[in-house]
Order: C-alpha cells, then structure tokens, then sequence
C-alpha cells in the first residue's frame, strides 16, 4: 500500500483550491446562491477540467481516476460548495461512461465535460429506508420501450438537473434509464435539505422511456449500481474529510483567541486532550477516505465494498465526534446561524446519510466479511 | 429505604397525570411530542391551566402562591407533566427570580412582582451573559452608575432566551468597577420598554429563534428596583443558579424522548432491530440510574463524594444522556434527517417532502439538544466546580 500523492495530483489539488478559496469566500459559506452565479461557477468548473475529470479524452475528459477526484471533492467539502459536483461529474459521469453506448456517451458525457448540463441521481423512494433491492418505481412495456410510473424522492440537486439516471424494476429486474428533465409526465416538486441545498421529489406518470434511454439492466444494472453506490460513498468520505478539516481548523482557532478567566481557552487542559481527539479521528478519516478512493480505482467488487462501506462508518463516527466537540467548545456562538461551525455540522450531518446511513453500512461491512469467510 | 412510593404519593401521581389528560390542549401536546417549535401562547395556555388549578409555582412557599409539596411530590410533578408532554416552564420569573425575590426582595418588590409572575402577565428574562463573559461571568462589563434616584445603565447583553416573549428583564450589572470581579456586582429589575432598550433576535443553526440580544443605552432604571443591596448582586445569581435542583436531571424529559424513540421505532416497524433495542435497553438503564441518584438525594443521610456538588453531578449527567436520546432520535430518521423546512416544524401547511412524517423535526432537535451541555451553566464549568470541591485542602 502506498498513499503517496504525486505530483501532478497535487497540482490539481492546488488548482482547486484557488477556486474555491475564490469563490467560496469564508463569510458567505453555507448562504444561499444565486442559480445565475451557481452556472456561471458550474462553468468555471468544466473550465478547469473538472467536471470531466474522470471521462475519456474522447468525450473531452482528462481520464482521471478517484484518487484525482478525491482531492477535488475534499476541497469542495471544505468550502461547503452546493454545486451539484457529486450528482453530475462523480455519479451519472461514471455511470454513463461505463454503461453507456457510444451514441449515449456522445449526447450526455461531452455536455458534462464542457459544464452544459446538470444531472442527478433518482434512486432512493419514500418507503423503506436505502430499500434498493425493492424499489417500486415501474417499467412497463409500451412500444419498442416503455413507460415509467413511480415516485422518487431526495433526489440530491433534483431541481435545477437538466436530466436525471433513474433506477426502476421491470419484473423484478432492475433497469437504469437516462430521463431527461423535460419529459411528458414527469413532474418535480423542489425542497431544501438540513445544510440549505436542493433536493427533489420526482413524479414519474406514464413517462415512455425509449429504448435509446437505456443503459443497462438486470444483472449488469445490479453490479453498475452497486459500483456507482460506492463511488458516491467513496466521495461523500472525501467530502466530509474537507468539512471535517475545517471544523477542526476553526475550533482550533477560536480556542486561541477566545478568552475566558483571563486565559485562551486553549490553556484549559479539558479542551487541549478533546482538540488532539478531534485531530486523531480527523486523520484517521483521510486515511479512510483515501483507502476508499484506492479501492473504487483498484479493488473488486467484494472487496471494494468492504472498504467503502468500512470508509464511511468510520468517518461518520469521526464526523459525529468532531460536529459535537466543535459546538461545544464553541459555547452558544457555536449554535447560531451566523456562525460558520453550524454549517459544516449539517453538512456532515447530510452526507452521513446520504446513499446509506451507519446501520447500512455496517450491516454491508459485516455481509462482505461474512461471505467472504 | 423502600422500594416503592408510598400510595399517598402514588395517588398524588394519578392526579397529575390526570389533570395532565384533561386540561392539556391536544395540540399543544402533539407539538411537544414531535418537537415542533412552540409559540408563547401555547406556553401561556398551559400556565394558566396550572395556575387555576395552584401548580404553577411548586417551587415557592405557601405563602407567596405555592402547593406546600413534599420534594417527592415536586418531584412526581415535574415528571408526570413532562411525560404528558406539557410545554417546560420556561417563564425565568417561575423558576429563577421568583425565588430570588421571596429570599431577598423587599416586601414592596413581592407585592408588585410575585402575583404577576403566577398569571403569566410578566415574563422575565435573564440578562446575565455577555459577549465577552459567558462561562466567566463575573468578568462582565454592562455598568449601572447611581444618578440621584435612578440608576444609568449602559451595556449588551446576550442569549438571553426568550427576550421577545418577555416584558421585564432581571440583570446582572456593574456598580464598582474599582472592586473584585464578583464584589462589584448589583442585580438590577428592568422594565424592557424603557427608552434606550433595543431587543435583536439571534437566529440560531436549526432554524430557531429563542435567544436574543438586548442592547442597553443610557437606560434610566429606578433604584427601588435594586434587589438586596448593592454590590452583593452575586450572592443572589449565585442562590438563582443554584435553586433549580429537581428539575434540573430533566428526567421526566429524557422519559419522555425514549418513548418517542418506541414510539417512531414502531411506526417503521422497526421494534425488533437488534441494534436499537440494545441502544434503548442502555439508555433505559442510564436513565434508571439517574432517576435512582436525583431521588438518592432527596432521602436522609445520604454520603455524597463531593458534597455540594450533587446539583453538578445531575446536571452534567442528566443533560448527557438527554443528548444522548437525542441522539438516538436522529439515527432512528435515517434518510428522513436530510430534508429540512422551517413549515414542518411550525406544523403549518405540509411540506410535500416530509409530508405529516414526525421524523422531519429529529435533526433539528439534536442540533438543538446541544444547548443542553452550554446553558446553565456549562458542563466544562460544572466538572471545575466538582473538581474543586473534591480536591481543595
Ligand atoms: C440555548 C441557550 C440559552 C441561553 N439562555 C441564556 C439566558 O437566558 N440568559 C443568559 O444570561 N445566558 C443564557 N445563555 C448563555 C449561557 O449561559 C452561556 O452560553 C454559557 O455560560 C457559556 O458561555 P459562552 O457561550 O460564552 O461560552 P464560553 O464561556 O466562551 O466557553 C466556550 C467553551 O469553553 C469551555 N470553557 C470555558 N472555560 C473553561 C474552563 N475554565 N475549563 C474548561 N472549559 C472551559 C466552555 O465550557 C465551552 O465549552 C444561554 C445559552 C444557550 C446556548
């Protein structure tokens, strides 16, 4: 094992880094933004190549893998970006490259890669809690396609996506199908989460899927699912790694400068041995996210979602640890709106749950050790 | 010692619960239990309910309006309104100055304040933190000068919870600043619509707005508004923050959140999961031992490690495991923890992405139930004060 970084993945780090240090100025991090400036820094984004950092060349990608992507999306996390980033250049990028057709490659991907188009992941419903093997949403044979019915709901980044990678079952096997947002029959109704972004709730009512919609189904859908579901956990580790960094950072900061007693608070032993806590789980999360990132690029199946699923309990605990101390040692500054700490807490307190919660993904870490045995 | 309480308390108990049943307005009892936010009137409804009936004010003597309860009784009382799920009192007058002005008010002050407090027609609000001074309080800087009859008051005070529910604020200022910290203090009663007052809202990172600032600017304050004497104002925050101790292990909330969590468990059909029937039977078990240990307290000839830091100990280990169950709740949302709107815990309209579903306020009040372990004193502060008891000499 080697979790070296190179040279050219640092300078991408760097690049990405000015960025967001440009624009996500501190003070308004976790404010709402203008959709207008939000497509205008989607843009941005594509320019610095990355939105298509992990397409092909062909597409106009630079071909990259997770590992490269983890050091955007940490810094993404770290300045609380709302851009829909983990939707569109992490989940239906991958899933459509490998799935697709080249005729599906050539009208979703390029639009990706040159920052035209949004697009989101439709998979959780309203009943049952991560229930992929059951999903209710339905296929129904109509013409050489089909037609769609069925609800969706917590569709990260649902309401601005120009398109959307929805999972439904046609006689119990599994199909994932490419729905524009402009569809007949599809309606969407706009919410916000606990951090202040947008979610979803997608309406699907006879919408006919043709068969150039298509990406893949039964078996190969389940294993393309299942890979996509680990890539986007994989990401969620790397961005809570960024929200988690700066939480620390600015705990450990105010515990220099706030005084009590005539002292920083700093000179309190109680805080100082709970600040080396915060740091331990800290890195132990980046060691986590990065052996998550490895596995997405290198490991099989089994084994991948055995680290990824161990990634994400892993740095949920240590997420859950640092947002409490964080507030805590904040006094009641660390409960306002104003105040920046709030806002990284719900963001981790979104991506915890988001594709899997701790139960999820223990009940997976302890499926693929078993089986394995 | 005795296993049970004795049937006099017992029925005293069914009576509670009984009167808890009747004159609770269910809707008032449904937000409380969802943990929906709650506007003053629901707040006035049920003290007036309690002040009809004489409960309002346990705390207090018999004869400025108290029930004459035993401590058991007070202590049956706080838990059996807690888990019908009636609104906290969270009235400072009730639970902080009443006390305050029946030990050290003039008779004047009584007259004029006390029954007010009981009718819910004044509201009271504590003026003690400030920017620069929260666990150190007594390094605060607000000042009242003496200017013939009155006192002129200059200073910014904040958290002050509930602000703008409130008509009077009790506050903790500076009259010699020449002296120690805590020898200069005087505890001031003032009228919030005196001129020169300005109340701003705080909003908070879960949507709420209970705190406030309150800017003082030149604020004339009559000196037959001082309570005691000058310069002793911290003896009398001191006996304030140490008055509250039944209510202060908040177990008849802590009951009332680990029924929640059987409740929403149920709901989802999720009774049976390993995982979180081991997570309530040890929450459950925690709760049994504070229960245990705040009624310990109240017998006779108890031995405590730290006497004098009893209050310390419940309040650190009360609010942890409230925090806890909190906790608890929020795994229990699961994915229904992401989607948040300000309409769903108002119970106003219906989100079409939460819909009537309860689990839309679990977030929000873990991110909330972190006030628990700040206020009153913090649980780092309260550790110190047992510390120092145990090992000074
Ligand atoms: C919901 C809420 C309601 C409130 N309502 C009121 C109100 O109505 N009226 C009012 O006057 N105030 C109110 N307060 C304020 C409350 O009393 C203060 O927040 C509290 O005293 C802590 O002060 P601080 O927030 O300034 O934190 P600080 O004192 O700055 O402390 C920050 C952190 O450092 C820790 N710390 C400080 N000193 C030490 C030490 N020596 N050793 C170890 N750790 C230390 C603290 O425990 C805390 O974790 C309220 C607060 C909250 C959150």
């Amino acid at each position: 094992m080697d979790f070296s970084i190179s040279e050219e993945q640092l300078q991408l780090r760097d690049a990405v880094k000015r960025f967001c240090d440009g624009e996500y100025p501190q003070e308004r991090r976790g404010q709402p933004v203008s959709i207008d400036r939000r497509r205008e820094r989607w843009g941005m984004m594509a320019e610095l190549g990355l939105t298509g950092l992990i397409l092909s060349e062909a597409c106009g990608g630079s071909d990259l893998g997770m590992v490269e992507q983890m050091g955007v999306l940490e810094e993404l996390g770290r300045c609380l970006s709302p851009e829909p980033y983990l939707s569109t250049a992490v989940i239906s990028a991958s899933l459509i490259q490998s799935m697709g057709n080249a005729e599906q490659r050539e009208r979703w991907l390029a639009p990706i890669a040159a920052g035209e188009l949004r697009m989101a992941l439709a998979l959780d419903e309203p009943r049952g809690r991560y229930a992929y093997a059951t999903m209710a949403c339905r296929l129904t044979p109509e013409g050489d396609g089909y037609r769609l019915d069925g609800e969706k709901c917590l569709v990260l980044d649902g309401p601005y996506a120009d398109a959307y990678v929805v999972a439904a079952r046609h006689e119990g096997s599994l199909q994932l199908l490419v729905v524009p947002a402009d569809a007949a029959g599809l309606t969407r109704t706009a919410g916000t989460t606990l951090d202040a972004r947008e979610i979803a709730t997608l309406g699907f009512a006879g919408v006919l899927v043709s068969p150039s919609q298509h990406l893949a189904e039964g078996e190969r859908a389940e294993q393309a699912l299942q890979a996509v579901l680990n890539r986007a956990s994989a990401a969620l580790c790397a961005e809570s790694v960024g929200a988690m960094t700066e939480l620390v950072e600015q705990t450990r900061e105010f515990l220099k400068v706030r005084k009590q007693f005539g002292a920083p608070l700093g000179k309190f032993q109680a805080l100082q041995h709970r600040l080396v806590d915060m740091v331990i789980a800290l890195e132990q999360s980046r060691s986590m996210a990065a052996l998550a990132a490895m596995a997405v690029d290198e490991a099989g199946d089994r084994k991948c979602l055995k680290l990824v699923s161990a990634a994400r309990v892993s740095v949920a605990r240590a997420a859950r640890l640092i947002a409490k101390e964080a507030v805590q040692m904040h006094g009641a500054m660390g409960m306002t709106d104003e105040c920046q700490v709030g806002h990284y807490v719900k963001r981790l307190m979104v991506t915890e749950r988001l594709f899997g919660d701790v139960s999820y993904h223990l009940e997976s870490f302890e499926n693929t050790t078993a089986t394995a045995a | 010692m005795r296993l049970e309480f004795t049937p006099e308390e017992e029925a005293f108990r069914q009576e509670v619960r009984a009167f808890v049943e009747a004159e609770l307005d269910p809707a008032i009892r449904a937000k409380v239990e969802r943990g929906l936010r709650l506007e003053k009137v629901d707040y006035v409804a049920w003290y007036t309910r309690l002040h009809e009936k004489g409960w309002i004010t346990p705390g207090w003597p018999e004869e400025h309006g108290g029930p004459g309860w035993t401590p058991i009784q007070k202590y049956l009382f706080d838990e059996e309104t807690l888990l019908g799920g009636a609104p906290r009192i969270i009235a400072s007058g009730i639970n902080m100055l009443g006390p305050v002005l029946i030990a050290f008010g003039t008779p004047e002050q009584k007259e004029k304040y006390l029954p007010a407090i009981r009718r819910s027609e004044s509201w009271w609000a504590q003026g003690f933190s400030e920017p620069g001074s929260g666990s150190d309080l007594a390094s605060m800087r607000t000042t009242a000068v003496r200017d013939g009859d009155h006192y002129i008051v200059n200073g910014h005070k904040i958290w002050t919870s509930y602000a703008h529910f409130c008509d009077k604020l009790f506050c903790l200022v500076k009259t010699d600043r020449e002296a120690k910290p805590q020898e200069g203090i005087s505890f001031l009663l003032i009228d919030l619509d005196t001129p020169g007052i300005e109340v701003r809202p705080i909003k908070l990172y879960e949507g709420g707005n209970d705190l406030n600032e309150v800017f003082l600017d030149n604020v004339r304050v009559p000196v037959e508004n001082l309570i005691g004497e000058e310069n002793k104002g911290w003896t009398y925050a001191k006996y304030l923050l140490g008055h509250e101790r039944t209510g202060i292990a908040g177990i008849g909330a802590s009951k009332q959140q680990l029924l929640r969590v059987k409740r929403l468990l149920a709901e989802q059909g999720m009774e049976g999961e390993p995982h979180f029937r081991r997570r309530v039977a040890e929450l459950e078990i925690e709760l049994l031992a504070l229960e245990a240990t705040g009624l310990r307290i109240l017998g006779e000839n108890q031995v405590f490690s730290a006497p004098g830091a009893e209050a310390s100990m419940l309040k650190v280990r009360g609010t942890e495991l409230r925090q806890d169950i909190f906790e608890l709740l929020y795994e229990v949302a699961g994915p229904a923890a992401i989607p948040f709107s300000e309409e769903a815990m108002r119970l106003e309209g219906e989100d079409p992405l939460i819909g009537d579903d309860e689990r839309a306020s679990l977030a929000a009040n873990f991110l909330d139930s972190r006030k628990l372990s700040i206020y009153g004193g913090t649980n780092e502060v309260q550790r110190n004060v047992t510390a120092q008891m145990l090992l000074r000499g």
